[in-house]
């Protein structure tokens, strides 16, 4: 395997992770009506480990979705646009998500390194340390980075094959 | 740098990346960057990771993905065709059927959550491939989805009343019940203009040629029942006091792969690809809700909408035209924002003045809601607009906005209807 | 001179009258008394941050001044759970005793500053938890069994616990649909969340126990407080002073017309007899023992409360 497909590797595994996540969450939500509603034991986690678990979804997923080429933008450069006028779209646009995405990676550093340092807990009986959940944002936004440095060399109009996969 | 003249960078900067074709998060969250840089340099972006993990880390949220599985399950399997089917025979002499129909189901998901991008996300996975299956044009497929999937804010349960009773000091309570005969209003000022639109373009929505006979129309009844069997477990957990709104769309997910594995539809393979889309789609639509965020915040952050709503607290004015500028400069709010901040936002500054004007405060929530609706599929900042982009890509961008406008105007016209006659609210809670 | 701008959030909504008006007039008095040197911007209703992220931007500076929960931030600093410890303080009145005689000096004040770049301007109550049910009201200690219970925090929720009640973290925008819905039977809330989230409208029953007392504590950021030239310093502490008076004027107020409110629309008031709060304070002690055990100085806090029982 070539050094390229790494980033693609990577965000496959975050993918799949996020895939058993979601079934874990549906799990998860159902077992907290029937330990109420049949068991008569409430859990008293279930709706603070639904929230972390829709966060690590959220970001574990967003590089696949880059890389599938699913994340919703306006397809008027892509269609009306021709020869170089189309590439600068193209790596304007793919610009505009390694910025933004480089800037949650720093911030979101910063944020974890501080909640760590200053002991950041939710205030439940979990006492879930924040940086747990905060560290998913740079994760995410570090695969977006990955995956939006390998479309930077990709032209504009090829689409990945995953978008046929499914 | 004043603020106005931020605000302005901010909106040309959002509106250049997004007509080069960057993806609607990164063109906002690189507006919002800009924006809060120039408001309070570099140190002012160590906010963004707070603001994205509260947008994100919200209970309420967890519906989005698990009623997407659901409304995946339906449209991978022949649950969701076969309802199609059932709406396609009885409703083929009713122009614009199916549209229609698919204004109904929201509005039945509507009484399930009270999330409006899981309303347009659920039906419109199935109903808008059943459609376009059929030839319907796909800007009004598109459009008439993402308008009606924001039904789900006016029918009861709804998050937004929740919030604008707080922030009001008023009933929930009451409000909900306020809002059942405008939702009903409204649902059915969606049918009738989809109707009407159809009676004088036919060709967007082409009739089925064949006439269906009766045994025809008697026989698809009997294939609806796993559709309503499904509707029943969530509605019935809800109802009957079983599990919260939030946690019926876990039931309904589950309720859909037991069913459809009890109608031997499901493969490894299918389950899957159903797990992946689900995962794509949600990871898109909650995206776009955190970096519409950050737009909020910023926006906040510089004041505009506190700024914009204290010139209506200032106009010497009467009554009806108090009114009438609130809802202007909401619709106008509406555009930018999400609908949590506008609520938070404009009701603390716009009740005391509206409540002066001789309105009433109940009333006035279900308007605020409405509102809402309106906020939700006008650009720039439209989730449901995103949403149906995002689980029908084969439809553009413009053709979905297309599709959607004119509906602005329809729940322009039941703001009207209401003020009119407020009673059509307020009787039940009188 | 030169100007500063400070920038005020909080949570809540001008609605909850007696936290929003006080803080209001804080802001005020501080522009006034400054003559137009201060210039305090307040953002309400969690426009910019929710209660659980107040004290995290307070301290990185992405605001300025905040009044935020004690409970909220006890996560991350056990030693603030000390206000919302099971039947520890017996009314408002005792908290400020307690406050007054030095409470926030045993380390509170010391780990805000050193540890959260925050010092402490003023404490305020909320008004006292008291326990709300939907069906069956709370009499006794063994009335918590059985139930359901919505909780907001780690002492709250170990409380329910150790009376033998079921403990389900909620937020309090989830508690009227829950209530309505059946989902839930109880939950332990202030007054004021009951008529902010109209709960009289789904639950039959308020018992009033004191279970703990909340506090809205009015923060600033150190670093743009020491770069305040010292009489702007002085102006804040004093208007801040000011605003804890108002607020627990002003909650001892909105007790009866809140009890008043609750009875007019339909709810039954109980009062838990003195014996009975009693058997339930030693029920729940293995809460307060664990907390001691997180504290450094813990017996301290325990022993100042002690003393500050009565008024003397
Ligand atoms: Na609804
Ligand atoms: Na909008």
């Amino acid at each position: 395997m070539s050094i390229s497909r790494i980033p693609v590797l990577l965000s496959r595994i975050a993918v799949h992770l996020a895939e058993i996540l979601l079934v874990v969450l549906m799990a998860i939500t159902v077992y907290a009506v029937v330990a109420r509603y049949l068991l008569n034991a409430p859990s008293l986690y279930a709706m603070e480990v639904c929230t972390y678990l829709l966060v690590a979804i959220s970001w574990l997923s967003i590089g696949w979705v880059h890389y599938e080429d699913r994340h919703i933008s306006v397809e008027f450069a892509p269609t009306k646009l021709k020869g170089m006028a189309k590439k600068i779209a193209h790596w304007v646009s793919e610009a505009t998500v390694l910025f933004f995405s480089s800037v949650l990676v720093w911030a979101g550093y910063n944020v974890v390194q501080t909640a760590i340092e200053k002991g950041y807990k939710s205030p439940s009986l979990l006492k879930v340390p924040l940086w747990i959940p905060y560290g998913f944002i740079p994760i995410g936004a570090g695969l977006l980075i990955l995956i939006s440095l390998t479309k930077f060399r990709s032209k504009p109009t090829s689409l990945p094959e995953a978008n046929r996969e499914i | 740098m004043d603020s106005t003249t931020i605000f302005t960078l901010i909106l040309l900067t959002f509106g250049g990346l997004v007509v080069v074709g960057a993806p609607i998060f990164a063109a906002l969250g690189v507006a919002s960057i800009l924006g809060m840089f120039l408001q309070g340099g570099i140190n002012a972006l160590n906010v963004i990771p707070s603001i994205l993990h509260r947008g994100l880390a919200s209970y309420s949220l967890i519906c989005i993905p698990l009623f997407i599985l659901m409304g995946e399950v339906m449209a991978r399997t022949s649950i969701g065709g076969k309802l199609y089917n059932l709406f396609y025979v009885w409703l083929n002499r009713l122009p614009g059927g199916l549209a229609i129909a698919s204004v109904g189901s929201s509005a039945v998901f509507g009484a399930m959550s009270g999330v409006s991008v899981a309303g347009a996300a659920t039906i419109g996975r199935f109903a808008i491939p059943e459609m376009l299956k059929r030839n319907y044009d796909p800007g009004l497929a598109g459009g008439s989805v993402a308008a009606a999937g924001s039904l789900a804010l006016l029918i009861p349960p709804s998050i937004g009343f929740v919030l604008y009773g707080e922030m009001a000091e008023q009933s929930i309570g009451k409000l909900f019940t306020a809002a059942i005969f405008p939702g009903l209003l409204l649902t059915g000022l969606m049918m009738g203009y989809l109707y009407v639109l159809i009676k004088a373009k036919p060709h967007m929505a082409p009739r089925g040629a064949s006439r269906v006979s009766a045994a025809e129309r008697w026989a698809a009844l009997k294939y609806i029942w796993p559709a309503c069997l499904m509707i029943l477990a969530v509605l019935g957990t809800i109802y009957f006091g079983i599990a919260t709104p939030t946690e019926a769309s876990g039931i309904g997910a589950l309720g859909a792969f037991l069913i459809a594995a009890f109608m031997r539809e499901l493969s490894v393979k299918l389950v899957v690809g159903i797990l992946r889309s689900t995962i794509v789609t949600s990871g898109m639509i909650l995206l776009i809700l955190a970096a519409a965020l950050l737009f909020g915040y910023i926006m906040t952050r510089l004041m505009i909408p506190q700024k914009v709503i204290g010139l209506v607290a200032e106009l010497n004015q009467p009554g009806w035209m108090v009114f009438a500028i609130s809802l202007l400069f909401l619709i106008v709010i509406g555009m930018f924002l999400d609908i949590v901040s506008v609520i938070l936002i404009t009701t603390p500054i716009l009740l005391p003045i509206i409540v002066a004007a001789g309105y009433d405060p109940i009333w006035f929530g279900v308007i605020m809601i409405i509102a809402c609706e309106m906020a939700v599929i006008t650009p720039p900042v439209g989730l449901n607009l995103y949403v149906i982009k995002g689980i029908a890509p084969q439809i553009t961008l413009g053709e979905i906005i297309r599709g959607a406008v004119p509906f602005v105007l329809v729940q322009m016209l039941c703001i009207i209807i209401l003020t009119v006659f407020p009673s059509i609210a307020l009787w039940l809670v009188r | 001179a030169e100007k500063y701008e400070l920038t005020l959030s909080t949570y809540l909504p001008p609605s909850y009258e007696y936290i929003y008006k006080p803080l209001e007039s804080f802001a005020q008095r501080a522009e006034e008394k400054s003559q137009g040197r201060l210039k305090i911007n307040i953002f309400h209703s969690g426009q910019l941050f929710d209660g659980y992220e107040e004290l995290a931007a307070l301290s990185r500076g992405d605001i300025d001044i905040t009044n935020f929960s004690g409970s909220y931030a006890g996560g991350s600093i056990p030693a603030l759970n000390i206000f919302t410890l099971p039947f520890l303080l017996n009314d408002m009145a005792h908290l400020r005793r307690a406050v007054d005689n030095g409470l926030l000096d045993l380390g509170i004040k010391e780990e805000l500053a050193s540890q959260h770049n925050a010092i402490i301007l003023g404490v305020a109550p909320f008004d006292p938890y008291e326990l709300y049910t939907r069906d069956s009201p709370v009499l006794k200690a063994d009335d918590f069994k059985g139930k359901v219970w919505a909780t907001t925090s780690a002492t709250d929720a170990r409380a329910v616990q150790l009376l033998g009640g079921s403990p389900t973290g909620m937020s309090s925008s989830e508690l009227y649909l829950s209530f309505d819905r059946g989902v839930i039977n109880a939950t332990p809330r202030p007054l004021i969340t009951g008529m902010g989230r109209s709960l009289y409208e789904v639950v039959k029953h308020l018992s009033l126990v004191n279970l703990a007392v909340d506090t809205s504590i009015l923060t600033i950021n150190k670093s743009k407080f020491d770069a305040l030239p010292k009489d702007l310093q002085d102006i804040l502490v004093e208007s801040a002073r000011e605003r804890d008076a108002d607020q627990f004027r002003r909650v001892g107020e909105y007790v009866k017309v809140a009890l008043k409110t609750f009875e007019d629309k339909g709810m039954t008031i109980h009062r838990i007899s003195p014996e009975a709060r009693e058997d339930m304070k030693v029920k729940t002690s293995q809460a307060i023992k664990e907390w001691t055990e997180q504290v450094p100085n813990g017996e301290a806090y325990l022993k100042l409360i002690a003393e500050t029982a009565r008024p003397n």
